[in-house]
């Protein structure tokens, strides 16, 4: 591997507008019920984007019995849909709900990194619609010092270790209400 | 949970009673032979015939849990990291060694070891098939729990299985006390297989309770809105199997015949028990996802 691309989320700059979500349809036009990326709310009320994470041990890549998944040298999961037949395991498998089934077509299929986007010299098409600036991509070889693993709330990443980095969540600041 | 995953379900279930009979028929089979190798023939050959076509169903149904039932063939390509994949090239192979050995086994002379191949073959398909379950992102099956399970339910199914079949075949006639004896063994098999599990459910509970949220989230299910049908499976089985340990023990010492609408009684009460459980196995797990 010559390199690991990664995601870089600031939950406390992230507004839970969805504008992520709806470019990741626009530009990739998956169906209805196929959401490639998703926000979804935390315990602590923050929200939290998430697609695939290009795992350096993709749990769909290892549960897969057609060999459906490559990782490429940069790092992104890939999966060839025509090898697909359908059996979920790897929907199944991934704590993160990367892989999505689409039940028109009977396959998996899930984010890209917008790889046609990003041959063209773009950022993924997420990233560039977020307006905050709380996603963004990095090389997981040279990420930011202030940034860690995982925040709560956020599945184990013992399991496949996901190319995301996240700044830590900031305690509220609370000037009128004492607890 | 139920209408999407029913084909996995009873293929689960099924293949398991397939391999379970098959091993005890074996069993039954080579204990019998050196004392009385014409009664250990005669009845088992049916059974282990039959056990052939319930693989077989079992494999179609694991079919429709398929997106796109055709690409099936492309499913041996990741033997190398996927159980799934294991899982299905030894169920596959256990169907055709089952052949294998259910013509040896219509010869006059035939040893036993092509029978021990195909059932440490069967006994590979469960480990695969637990596998699966065991890896994977939700804490009340990545446990030891889904292997002691699995292995018991192909036990005791393989117990019901072999015995109803078994029964079938010996209808009206009046057995040797050898054959009766083996017999008792075999409960004796079923009731291990199915006592162990039980002991390790208090651990397991234990296990869910100081894991993480999914898997308290898995408890409260277990013990909250699954307690009934879990208390049903358990009574179920539990009266299925003693029903037939102490049905064949009676008859051992008595008229040595098997009774066939005790055992088919007792045989179905199993078969129900595990139904349920697995329905509760399945329906209990709770991932680990976001959102």
């Amino acid at each position: 591997m010559t390199e690991q691309i990664g995601f870089l989320f600031n939950a406390d700059r992230c507004v839970g507008c969805k504008s992520c979500e709806m470019a990741c349809k626009n530009e990739n036009s998956t169906p209805l019920n196929v959401n490639w990326r998703r926000v979804s709310s935390l315990k602590s009320g923050k929200n939290i984007s998430i697609s695939c994470n290009h795992c350096e041990s993709p749990e769909c890549f290892r549960v897969c019995t057609r060999r459906a998944y490559v990782k490429r040298r940069d790092g992104i999961v890939m999966i060839d849909v025509n090898r697909c037949d359908g059996c979920m395991n790897c929907v199944s498998a991934c704590p993160y709900n990367a892989p999505q089934f689409d039940i028109e077509k009977n396959k998996a299929s899930k984010c890209t990194f917008c790889l046609p986007r990003r041959e063209a010299g773009l950022m993924p098409a997420c990233v560039s619609a977020c307006h905050t600036g709380a996603l963004s991509t990095i090389n997981m070889e040279q990420y930011p010092n202030d940034t860690v693993a995982t925040i709560e709330g956020f599945p184990n990443i013992r399991l496949t270790k996901p190319s995301i980095r996240f700044y830590p969540v900031k305690e509220k600041a609370r000037y009128w209400i004492k607890n | 949970m139920f209408a999407e995953e029913w084909p996995l379900m009873m293929f689960t279930l099924i293949s398991q009673l397939a391999i379970g009979s098959f091993i005890l028929l074996v069993l039954v089979r080579s204990l019998l032979a050196p004392k009385d190798a014409l009664a250990a023939r005669n009845l088992t050959n049916f059974g282990i015939g039959a056990v052939g076509p319930l693989m077989a169903l079992a494999l179609i149904f694991s079919l429709f849990h398929l997106g796109t039932p055709f690409g099936a063939y492309r499913s041996l390509l990741n033997l190398g990291s996927s159980w799934l994949s294991r899982e299905i090239l030894t169920a596959g192979g256990f169907l055709v060694l089952w052949f294998f050995t259910y013509k040896a086994y219509q010869k006059e002379s035939s040893g036993n070891s092509l029978g021990w191949l195909t059932s440490f073959v069967g006994l590979l398909t469960i480990l695969s098939m637990a596998s699966i379950y065991s890896n994977s992102i939700r804490p009340a099956w990545s446990n030891a729990h889904t292997y002691i399970a699995f292995f018991g339910a192909t036990f005791v199914l393989g117990c019901a299985g072999a015995i109803a079949l078994i029964g079938h075949i010996a209808k009206g006639q009046t057995l040797s006390s050898e054959v009766m004896a083996v017999l008792k063994k075999v409960c004796y098999v079923g009731a291990v297989a199915l006592i162990i599990p039980l002991i390790y459910l208090p651990v397991f509970f234990g296990n869910l309770n100081s894991g993480d949220p999914a898997a308290q989230a898995s408890s409260m299910l277990l013990t909250g809105s699954y307690l009934i049908p879990l208390i049903i499976r358990w009574a179920f089985s539990l009266v299925g199997v003693i029903m037939l340990t102490n049905l064949i023990s009676k008859q051992s010492k008595g008229v040595k015949t098997l009774p066939a609408n005790s055992i088919l009684l007792a045989v179905a009460l199993i078969l129900v028990g595990e139904f349920i459980g697995r329905y509760v196995f399945y329906a209990s797990a709770v991932s680990i996802m976001v959102g």
